[in-house]
């Protein structure tokens, strides 16, 4: 669905990506895990539109993307959560929600997206008058991933969810893209968190220095003595 | 408010606008047409900075290209009032275009330095192009003596950008300028074009500044560039919206008339120290009413209505 051939990418002259080849499949969901100044942000960028390759094609659903300015790539429905609380704190759950819907021109079709995530996202339901600044970390991740869900996306990318959010709310998170993963949705999850982004995924990465050092599904790497000692510590 | 009660109010307020010249002379007409002016200015202002959260240091750059373009072609070809300011408002726009694309795409403090260079520039400019503008000498316009003119043309305009606003607010184009605000990288996020949105706030107060600069041209008879591109007239906008609240409809409106009202009182009271008893109450309002007078009203209103209708609690 989603697949990246030989994409070259980077801040003006510094290349980070050094061509990254990758492949995501309807109804997966894809681990890149990696370590510091690994690359992986710069995917993100990247794929979502806010950085140009110099090299390489991206395509999703069977089109070319690459070069695409973000609002033409979310268009195609691909929506995903940046790094870091990136909610609208003045505003109420709800309008942070409704503004997911953003692109969509017709009021009937974002309030059925409402509904949709509402009923996925109880917790927000009970919380839609709360401003978005007042509630927790993790409430705020729930935000940002129901506010992407806004846009009845084909695929949804997260860029490392789990920053910051502490290991009981993690497991909330991560069970959330499972659920999400089972009602049909394909999640490209970019995670510095090796094991538990290993632990979900069908499919993962291993980016290194802008290249892809590993690949294969998650439980194998996962098992996999070089990666265990290089990326989880042991 | 009952939306009866709302719109009996502002009929009543505007009528009342309406008759108010007719019970004043002098000074005072010209002093309420000032005031207008500058609730004008402040909403117009607030309009791009308010929403936005870019901070814009010189908005008085369009409000001086406006009063010098509606001068020069008064004066040096003899274009009557009406279409020099149109031509003003629409040249005023395409320099805040142009003016755009370098610097929406920089935030902050960046922002706001690289606005004010501009508005110095402008006056610079101004002052040096003297084959068409005079330079320091300034210019005169002809003299059109009728202070219900001026109070009338203002009052309209000022209504007219009240009203843009209001509108906009209830868009999706002015929901767009909020999440610009609150969060750039994540409006982007949801597909929204931000840099074209920024354009559009930002093209749209070029051209409401420069009417207002071309009227008072009008009004004033003589301008020079020292007075129309006077950075404290960028700063008064500045602190006016500030001080009744940033990204409301009614906060610059508040702050231009307490700050105005104040301002002429303590001015005609304490005329040598005036402006510390203006600095106190600018801190005070700063340190206290971190939001505006006006956005503390409406803070204090919805605590109020929270409390009365509790929020479900969890967990």
């Amino acid at each position: 669905m989603l697949h990246l051939e030989n994409v070259v990418s980077g801040y003006g002259k510094i290349e980070i990506l050094h061509g990254v080849t990758l492949d995501v499949r309807t109804g997966e969901v894809v681990s890149i895990i990696g370590p510091n100044g690994s690359g992986k942000s710069t995917l993100f960028k990247t794929v979502m539109g806010f950085l140009t390759p110099a090299a390489g094609a991206i395509r999703f659903d069977g089109r070319e993307i690459t070069g695409l300015p973000p609002e033409e790539i979310i268009r195609r429905q691909i929506s995903c959560v940046p790094q870091g609380r990136c909610t609208f704190p003045h505003m109420t759950v709800k309008e942070n929600l409704e503004l997911g819907g953003y692109i969509h021109r017709n009021r009937q079709e974002v309030s059925r997206a409402l509904e949709e995530v509402f009923a996925q996202f109880p917790i927000l339901k009970e919380r839609r008058r709360a401003v978005a600044g007042s509630l927790s970390g993790g409430e705020q991740q729930m935000v940002e991933m129901a506010r992407a869900l806004m846009l009845r996306p084909k695929a949804l990318l997260l860029d490392e969810p789990l920053l910051g959010l502490a290991p009981k709310v993690r497991g909330v998170i991560l069970d959330k893209v499972l659920e999400l993963n089972a009602a049909g949705g394909t999640v490209l999850l970019i995670e510095q968190n090796a094991r538990r982004a290993l632990e979900i995924a069908h499919r993962a990465y291993v980016l290194e220095l802008g290249r892809i050092r590993f690949e294969g599904p998650g439980g194998e790497l996962l098992a996999d003595k070089k990666v265990r000692r290089l990326y989880i510590g042991e | 408010m009952a939306r009866g009660a709302k719109l009996l109010t502002l009929g009543v307020l505007f009528a009342g606008l309406v008759g108010l010249p007719f019970f004043l002379t002098g000074y005072k007409l010209r002093f309420v047409t000032w005031l207008l002016m500058w609730v004008g200015l402040a909403s117009t202002w607030n309009l791009f900075s308010g929403y936005t959260g870019y901070i814009n240091f010189g908005p008085v750059a369009f409000f001086g290209v406006g009063a010098y373009v509606t001068a020069v072609l008064m004066v040096k070809a003899g274009v009557s009032f009406f279409p020099a300011l149109l031509a003003a408002g629409v040249l005023a726009g395409i320099a805040a275009l142009l003016l755009g694309v370098p610097t929406l795409r920089i935030r902050g403090a960046y922002f706001a330095i690289a606005t004010l260079a501009f508005s110095e520039a402008t006056r610079s400019l101004t002052l040096n192009l003297s084959g068409l503008t005079e330079g320091g000498k300034g210019l005169m316009l002809p003299i059109y003596n009728n202070a219900y003119f001026f109070y009338f043309v203002i009052l309209g305009l000022t209504v007219a950008v009240v009203a843009t606003v209001a509108f906009i607010q209830r868009t999706r184009f002015g929901i767009t300028l909020v999440s610009i605000r609150e969060d750039e990288v994540a409006s982007q996020v949801l597909g929204v074009n931000t840099f074209l949105n920024k354009m559009a706030a930002f093209g749209l107060s070029g051209v409401f500044l420069a009417l207002y600069g071309g009227i008072y041209a009008y009004w004033q008879t003589f301008i020079e560039p020292g007075e129309v591109f006077n950075v404290l007239y960028s700063v008064q906008m500045l602190v006016m919206t500030f001080l009744g609240g940033s990204g409301t409809l009614l906060g610059p409106i508040v702050g231009a008339v307490v700050l105005g009202a104040m301002t002429e009182y303590l001015w005609a009271t304490f005329t040598y120290v005036y402006l510390i008893f203006v600095g106190v109450l600018i801190v005070a309002t700063v340190l206290f009413l971190p939001d505006g007078v006006w956005g503390y009203c409406v803070q204090t209103q919805s605590r109020r209505r929270r409390r009365a209708q509790p929020a479900p609690v969890l967990e």
